[in-house]
């Protein structure tokens, strides 16, 4: 209460300052108190765990999608063109992928979680996914040797984007890569992944997306499969909804005016329309709503208040960049940094310990021992929009 | 006793001359007190005041609007160009509505008395203020026709830089090394002006490279393109294109010309010298100086 009547005073002494154009700069000494961290058991917390899933049955609001998979491999049989599948983080292009492998015969995973920036870690990768044992000294060798092989396969290479760094000869792997899906696209029947923004940058900068001419977009998932999704998550569990953080003056008086029971209902409604809201379709961002919704465990209850997010802070623009080179390559280390932003060492870091505390990145500890960096999937959305409104980007969030 | 009658007459006389005399003093008097009459009613005290408070009223209303406004484009930085422009149009609305309704609640002027004066006033402004109104006239036909608008890129008779605030008599323009020039509105329109983003946020910047004549062409693109698409401050969504010029003036070489889009009017230069940066290194780690 004392917070909000100075922060009113200082604002209206800037509005009036601001009026006879003096300027007017005070620095103010509030701070702001912190809540304390919601400890909740491991056991309750081990039901949001985020992780693809692995069978169609699993799988649920992507018929369509499958559908569309089916489509395309059955013109490939005829066209022979590789297919791309755009998808955001979280939306479940993994999930999709796994349980789309009874469509196919001999699906076979490039998994590329991790970057590729030269020649030799394609090759493995390439090795591996074809059974190949030979030793190639290049992706033309395996092209060649692919070509001379009676059979044809069905490769999944997700995650393109981290074949490429921006900077100077940083295209050209994924540039040879290209090449190689053109030369083998009548044995193999390629589907490569990529997430929005890179495909965004990468189509407009290198005509990526014009090498597929078949291209599947997932769509947001519908409100009802999300609601599903949390009570599944909670079965076990009573829940109790708790009121929000911010309350209107006409639902705080509906509130009153309520009986216990109807007063549960009310809460569970503005839970989900907060929940919609916050996940925008996307199941892992619903998920991890209701994990930072719970705020007590007791017994086989469970209290949920609707997760609320801070407005971020303002960000500089080199950290504004910084968070699109995130988008574009989904995880990076500071060396790329630098080497993408043509920025000091030093200056890179500073920026990353800034935005690690305000929790809008996370860190990636690779087993031997590479450290990452990537957007944190509950700031996704806000972040998107960032970019969209301050550096001017004409994409879709 | 033709004396006495020469007395009378001329006592006569005096006292008519001076009963006349009397009768204009007081029709003067009259007058003067009509006249200020009338001029109290005209200009009386309270509509002074009023005068006054409703000017003070406006600035200040126009300064509330600034505010919403400045808060308008640092929240919606996307569009800011388009707030802006309708920020100078408002604020000359505004001034001219009031001034309007000021003159017709306080004068009530009859319409002979308005174009008598506006006859008369157009006549000795048009001697007096001509080069006041040619910018006045200037600067409204820059709000209604919006050769360019606050935010864009201009150059006027060689002075370039971004607009910073169309008023009724001036423009002023902020240029690259952080000078204010203010340009009479009058001049603007009787010149040619360029401008580089007309609205749009984005802008083409053309970055020059000198490179020696017998340079690998091939090589020398690919850098220069690469170099513009890993820029942070490029435009993804337009295109890129690179030229090459020869020049045989007085020593033979390459031009190498980069068309390409800086995401915000606001970091072109920043733009150029990072794409000149970046490919000077490039050019110089692949030996295309040494050729």
């Amino acid at each position: 209460m004392k917070f909000k009547r100075a922060e009113l005073l200082h604002r209206a002494k800037v509005f009036l300052y601001s009026l006879i154009d003096i300027e007017y700069e005070e620095k103010t000494m509030l701070i702001e108190e912190v809540e304390e961290e919601i400890l909740l058991p491991d056991g309750y917390l081990e039901r949001f765990s985020i992780h693809p899933l692995e069978s169609a049955a699993q799988l649920k609001g992507r018929e369509e999608a499958l559908i569309n998979l089916q489509t395309a491999y059955d013109n490939w049989k005829i066209t022979h063109t590789p297919l791309l599948v755009v998808g955001d983080i979280g939306e479940g292009t993994s999930s999709l992928m796994y349980s789309s492998a009874s469509i196919y015969e001999n699906l076979k995973f490039v998994d590329s979680n991790t970057a590729i920036h030269s020649e030799e870690k394609l090759v493995s990768l390439l090795k591996k996914a074809f059974d190949l044992d030979q030793t190639y000294p290049n992706v033309n060798a395996i092209k060649d040797d692919l070509l001379t092989k009676d059979q044809n396969y069905v490769v999944v290479f997700e995650n393109i984007e981290r074949m490429f760094l921006r900077e100077i000869n940083g295209f050209r792997l994924i540039e040879e890569f290209l090449l190689f899906v053109h030369r083998t696209k009548l044995q193999v029947y390629w589907i490569v992944t990529i997430n929005k923004y890179s495909n965004y940058y990468l189509s407009n900068v290198k005509l990526f997306s014009s090498n597929f001419s078949s291209t599947i977009r997932l769509a947001p998932l519908a409100n009802e499969l999300l609601r599903k999704e949390i009570i599944e998550r909670n079965e076990g569990f009573k829940l109790v909804y708790l009121k929000p953080r911010k309350l209107t003056k006409k639902f705080n008086k509906q509130l009153k005016k309520a009986e216990k029971e109807e007063r549960q209902e009310l809460l569970q409604a503005e839970f989900e329309r907060l929940l919609y809201l916050y996940a925008k379709g996307n199941i892992s961002r619903a998920i991890s709503f209701a994990k930072l919704s719970a705020i007590r465990v007791k017994d086989d209850v469970i209290y949920l208040k609707p997760y609320q997010q801070k407005p971020i802070a303002h960000l500089t623009l080199n950290e504004l960049f910084l968070i699109e080179a995130l988008f574009q390559h989904s995880r990076l280390t500071i060396l790329e940094f630098n080497r993408i932003l043509r920025n000091t060492k030093r200056e890179t870091r500073l920026a990353i310990e800034k935005l690690l505390e305000q929790n809008l990145i996370n860190i990636y500890r690779e087993d031997f021992g590479r450290v990452e960096y990537g957007i944190n999937l509950v700031y996704l959305v806000p972040l998107k929009q960032m970019i969209r409104e301050r550096l001017n980007r004409k994409f879709m969030i | 006793m033709r004396k006495i009658s020469l007395l009378f007459v001329s006592v006569c006389f005096i006292s008519s001359a001076f009963a006349q005399d009397m009768e204009a003093v007081s029709d003067v008097k009259n007058n003067v007190s009509e006249t200020l009459t009338i001029a109290t009613e005209i200009v009386s005290f309270t509509k002074v005041l009023t005068i006054v408070v409703v000017l003070i009223l406006v600035w200040g209303f126009n300064k509330l609007l600034n505010w919403f406004f400045s808060n308008l484009v640092k929240n919606f930085n996307r569009y800011r160009l388009k707030i802006l422009r309708i920020q100078p149009m408002v604020n000359v609305l505004i001034w001219i509505l009031a001034i309007y309704t000021l003159i017709l609640t306080l004068f009530k002027p009859s319409a002979e008395t308005v174009y008598a004066l506006m006859g008369s006033s157009a006549l000795a402004l048009g001697f007096a203020m001509q080069d006041i109104l040619k910018n006045v006239f200037g600067g409204l036909l820059i709000i209604i026709d919006r050769p360019f608008q606050i935010g864009d890129k201009i150059d006027v008779s060689g002075k370039y830089g971004e607009v910073v605030k169309i008023g009724i008599r001036s423009t002023i323009i902020n240029t690259a090394d952080d000078n204010l020039i203010t340009v009479p509105n009058g001049s603007i329109i009787s010149t040619g002006i360029s401008n580089a983003n007309s609205g749009a946020l984005d802008c083409m910047v053309v970055i020059k490279l000198w490179l020696p004549i017998n340079i690998d062409v091939e090589k020398v693109r690919k850098i220069a393109h690469e170099a513009t698409i890993t820029s942070r401050y490029l435009n993804y969504d337009r295109p890129v294109s690179i030229l090459f010029f020869d020049h045989f003036d007085n020593q033979s070489a390459t031009r190498l010309e980069i068309q390409a889009y800086v995401l915000d009017t606001r970091y072109e230069r920043t733009f150029e010298g990072d794409v000149t940066e970046t490919a000077k290194k490039a050019f110089s780690l692949s030996g295309i100086y040494t050729n």
